[in-house]
């Protein structure tokens, strides 16, 4: 999926995990078009693990965590583990910040 | 005039005529927009100033100040803040729902409204983040439910006020020293409103006469550092050469360095100890 000013999503899946890259600012623009391709996903996956990457993320605000939380919550509806792939940086002091940062585990 | 060129000139007359009412629809459409817009932007306006107190409280040995800017005026924001009156004291807040327009306003009117009955008898900011944290995830069932909140009681003692404060998710506040030394107050804990087992902390300091506490959503702080900027250092720079001033001179001050572009909703609420 691709939208506003570059961002998309890029849905992939393996036999052993379902990865969704995110691409671009994830705030509230751009959140529901992750919702959107990764919620489906994530409840008809067969794999074990689903990995959102957001180490290509340049921008996340608190609507973009939404996206990512609702994420975590179909994946744990699913009975899956979240893996969160990010580097340090604005996104990761941001899920510090919103003290979410052990809700996830990481790559 | 011949047939055909009688043809042509009607054709050019219904040409014309097209022409005009398009451009007369066009200015109805314009004009339609322009008070459609101002309707919203009354709206807006009208709900935002419901969720926010119309006037701050007198409270003993405290001065207060706030400022607020949202980002679209068509569109109610999300930050908000309060000051309650209680037995001991005051309860302060400052908050950020997710999102934007009625859905954030309804988030926040019932965050505003919980906790101004929450504090009303034998309160702890802790204990009224898990209090309004079950409120929202239980009657909240959807997924605009969560937001960020600095809590703080603060009551007058004998040489100043004591201040205890809880956070959830939200960026820790700073005080201001008279001195000008700035010491950043609270333990991170989780947003408030979407996971029912969230446990909040609450860190305690005593404040001087001359000191002040200055309680900020990631808005103010972004406006002051930049864009997706979550680092306090430059808004410690900024607060630093105001120590010892009064509420209201401090909120001025920062006011003045949030810049003209705003980009998010903007809020902040400045307690000084006189």
């Amino acid at each position: 999926v691709t939208g506003d000013s570059g961002f998309s999503v890029e849905v992939h899946l393996g036999d052993e995990c379902l990865r969704v890259s995110v691409i671009g600012e994830l705030d509230i623009a751009t959140e529901p078009k992750l919702v959107e391709s990764a919620r489906e996903s994530i409840l008809s996956s067969d794999a074990p693990t689903v990995v959102v990457d957001l180490t290509l993320v340049s921008f996340m605000d608190s609507s973009g965590l939404r996206g990512v939380l609702m994420c975590r919550d179909a994946a744990q509806e699913r009975g899956l583990a979240l893996v969160l792939a990010v580097k340090d940086g604005p996104v990761r002091r941001l899920l510090d910040v919103a003290g979410v940062a052990d809700w996830f585990t990481y790559e | 005039l011949n047939g055909g060129e009688v043809a042509t000139l009607s054709d050019l007359a219904a040409l014309v005529m097209d022409e005009l009412e398009l451009r007369l629809s066009a200015r109805t459409a314009l004009g339609l927009e322009a008070e459609l817009r101002r309707t919203a932007e009354d709206v807006a306006g009208t709900l935002q100033q419901s969720l926010l107190p119309p006037t701050l409280p007198d409270v003993k040995g405290l001065e207060f100040a706030a400022r607020y800017h949202v980002a679209t005026r068509d569109q109610v924001g999300g930050d908000f803040y309060d000051v309650i009156p209680t037995e001991l004291g005051c309860a302060v807040v400052v908050g950020d729902a997710c999102g934007k327009g009625a859905k954030a306003a309804a988030l926040t009117g019932t965050a505003r409204w919980t906790l101004r009955t929450v504090v009303l008898h034998d309160w702890t900011p802790a204990g009224a983040l898990t209090r309004l944290n079950d409120v929202l995830v239980r009657s909240f069932d959807n997924p605009e439910r969560y937001l960020t909140l600095a809590v703080a009681a603060i009551s007058a003692t004998e040489d100043g006020a004591a201040v205890t404060v809880a956070l959830g998710g939200h960026p820790r506040p700073l005080i201001v020293h008279a001195d000008g030394h700035i010491e950043a107050i609270g333990t991170t804990a989780p947003i408030v409103g979407w996971q029912s087992d969230a446990e909040f902390v609450e860190t305690a300091a005593k404040l001087l006469p001359g000191d002040a506490l200055v309680l900020f959503t990631d808005g103010t702080l972004e406006a002051v550092a930049g864009r997706g900027e979550t680092d306090d250092a430059r808004l410690r720079a900024v607060l630093s050469p105001l120590g010892g001033r009064t509420a209201g001179q401090i909120a001025d001050a920062l006011d003045a360095a949030l810049g003209d572009d705003i980009r998010d909703d903007a809020a902040f609420l400045v307690v000084s100890v006189l």
